[in-house]
């Protein structure tokens, strides 16, 4: 169904950006115009929602150039979900960071947030694979400059470790992409099927293929490529860590398996157990030296890092249940991930320390708070009826139906791990004797960070409405017929 | 050609590489621009020669594909960013941490 809509969020995120330069320093102007274009974000994201999700595929051809030249932007149920992840993790860290004091440069804070949106969902709603690399480039260069904004010397080493890595996957990517137009003749993803199908399709194909998995596998902070995620994920500002432990990796893994998938079966076939384990072994290798930190934000990233490894061997299986799993559990950790960091934020401020071990008291003296932590932690481990428990459900049932024994084995063991850490780290920091030497939290930011927790207990409470809808994702993109007719037009049928 | 443009890209991804590899800062970022060329050179030999007229001659039959070409230039105008930025990275961190060695870096970064 053509309609502007796809293509709309990443315009708006480049209005916003544009917008916010113009604010300039006025504070008060900046606070205006921050919320504006985020709220017509979340109105066409929602929009967006329900259009798919009534059964369309929306499509846009921009420039009115049809495919084979022309980029096109489309909205299938897998891309709306992972774009409204992006919206709602990206509202909480614009909240947060028009609630911060930044003594300078407020403006290019925001207008680089609003980049770093308009890359992902650029990246989440193309149906280019060129573009796909364009729009990474956008969001990897906004997350530098987030990185990096403090300006001092740890954080620009944080932002170098980052940008250096991303750049190699970019050039390992940008091969890739030159290598599979110059097999097939086309970058449009829906064209791509066909061509992987073709039993004369080159042998480099994979080769190729390859290429760009890998640099999206780097995106993701897959295991082997996973070392630049802690630094970063730490070092960043608070509201900079939400959008890049909730969304950014996510969108990495959406990319992922939006081009294998998007294969056909052959080539998933012969990709999948190396998938599974390197999920499995991020999963558990990332639990174990995440038990170990003593940063409660370097623990939060690392996490970040093992919950990767879940979606990845889930996606891995490639079955119905293996994708549900993808979009359940990339939802369900955005969310928690988001109200982490959100209260790490504010336990940094109300404790003057990153250390969780050196907090405690925090029951006593900010109930609400604890309350908000207690909530995050658990569902981070897993337990019901928090959200975490919903997308380990799905993750879990995919790959006991495949009887993947050993990577189930692995991720319950991954869990296991988290759980103890979470729990010693709550009790740690909520309990103990109340101190009186401990600042009072934000208001503004607390409420930010209670409204996604309220969002982690709905989406545990509404497992098997949750796990429907990631139920209709994976069917539509495995099914992948509507998403090809809608994006090719008649010239597919006429080929 | 063809061969030739293979050495070129060959010679300038290890180049690229070596220098990546190395403790200077500066080197670095010089390495990614070579890397980055080295990746629109390889773009290019992949579909420029199954043509042999520029693309906006009118003839379509052995016109060059030009898409490609529209590639390269988006990746140019990308890379250029990206080089710019991490420049800035490697003067900030070379200004406070006063040197550019990436193992002095890493080691004060605290």
């Amino acid at each position: 169904m053509p309609s502007v809509l796809p293509i709309l969020p990443f315009v708006l995120g480049l209005v916003g950006a544009g917008g916010a330069l113009v604010a300039g320093r006025r504070i008060v102007a900046l606070r205006i115009w921050g919320p504006l274009p985020q709220l017509a974000l979340v109105a066409v994201l929602a929009a967006i929602l329900v259009r798919t999700f009534s059964g369309e595929v929306l499509v846009h051809r921009a420039g009115g150039w049809a495919p084979p030249l022309g980029i096109v932007y489309a909205a299938d149920r897998f891309s709306a979900l992972f774009g409204a992840l992006v919206v709602v993790l990206g509202s909480a860290a614009l909240a947060y960071a028009l609630l911060e004091d930044e003594p300078r440069g407020h403006h290019r804070v925001i207008a680089l947030h609003f980049l770093l949106q308009a890359g992902m969902y650029g990246a989440v709603f193309t149906g280019d694979l060129f573009n796909l690399y364009v729009c990474f480039e956008l969001l990897g260069i906004a997350s530098y400059g987030l990185v990096a904004y403090r300006g001092t010397g740890r954080h620009a080493e944080a932002a170098l470790k980052y940008a250096t890595l991303s750049l190699i996957a970019s050039v390992l990517m940008l091969m890739g992409v030159g290598s599979i137009y110059a097999q097939t003749g086309t970058l449009t993803l829906a064209a791509l099927h066909e061509a992987s199908l073709d039993p004369a399709a080159p042998p480099l194909y994979l080769f190729a293929t390859v290429l760009v998995l890998v640099a999206l596998a780097l995106k993701a902070a897959l295991f082997p490529l996973h070392f630049w995620l802690p630094d970063a994920h730490s070092i960043a500002p608070t509201g900079v860590s939400v959008l890049l432990s909730g969304a950014v990796v996510k969108v990495g893994a959406y990319g992922l398996f939006r081009v294998l998938l998007s294969q056909g079966l052959w080539l998933h076939g012969e990709l999948r157990g190396v998938l599974l384990a390197v999920g499995a072994l991020t999963a558990l290798g990332a639990a174990w030296v995440a038990f170990a930190q003593k940063e409660l934000k370097r623990f939060l990233a690392y996490s970040t890092a093992s919950q990767m490894g879940y979606v990845v061997a889930s996606g891995a299986l490639g079955t119905l249940a293996g994708v549900r799993g993808v979009v359940v559990y990339a939802l369900v950790h955005a969310v928690t991930k988001g109200t982490l960091f959100l209260t790490a934020g504010i336990a940094d401020r109300v404790f003057g320390t990153r250390r969780w071990d050196r907090m405690g008291g925090l029951a006593a003296r900010a109930p609400l708070l604890s309350m908000v932590a207690f909530v995050a932690l658990f569902s981070l481990a897993g337990l019901p009826p928090f959200a975490g428990f919903t997308g380990k459900l799905a993750v879990f049932l995919a790959l006991a139906q495949e009887r993947a024994y050993v990577a189930l084995a692995a991720l319950v063991l991954a869990s296991l791990t988290i759980l103890a850490a979470a729990g010693r780290i709550w009790l740690r920091i909520a309990g103990g004797a109340p101190r009186d030497d401990l600042a009072a939290p934000s208001r503004g930011k607390l409420a930010v960070a209670f409204a996604l927790a309220l969002l982690v207990v709905a989406l545990g409470l509404g497992v098997s409405w949750v796990i429907e809808a990631g139920d209709a994702a994976a069917a539509q993109l495995l099914e992948g017929e509507s998403y090809r007719t809608a994006v090719l037009g008649t010239t597919a049928s006429e080929g | 050609m063809s061969v030739l443009l293979c050495g070129a890209v060959s010679v300038l991804v290890a180049v690229g590489i070596y220098n990546v590899l190395q403790r200077d800062a500066i080197r670095l970022v010089l390495g990614f621009s070579l890397l980055l060329g080295a990746a629109n050179l390889f773009v290019l030999q992949c579909s420029a020669f199954f043509g042999h007229s520029a693309p906006y001659v009118h003839n379509a039959a052995t016109g060059t594909d030009p898409l490609p070409q529209v590639l390269i230039l988006t990746a140019i105008a990308i890379g250029f960013g990206v080089t710019a930025l991490l420049i800035a990275l490697v003067l900030t961190a070379e200004r406070r941490l006063e040197t550019a060695d990436l193992d002095e870096i890493s080691r004060l970064r605290n």
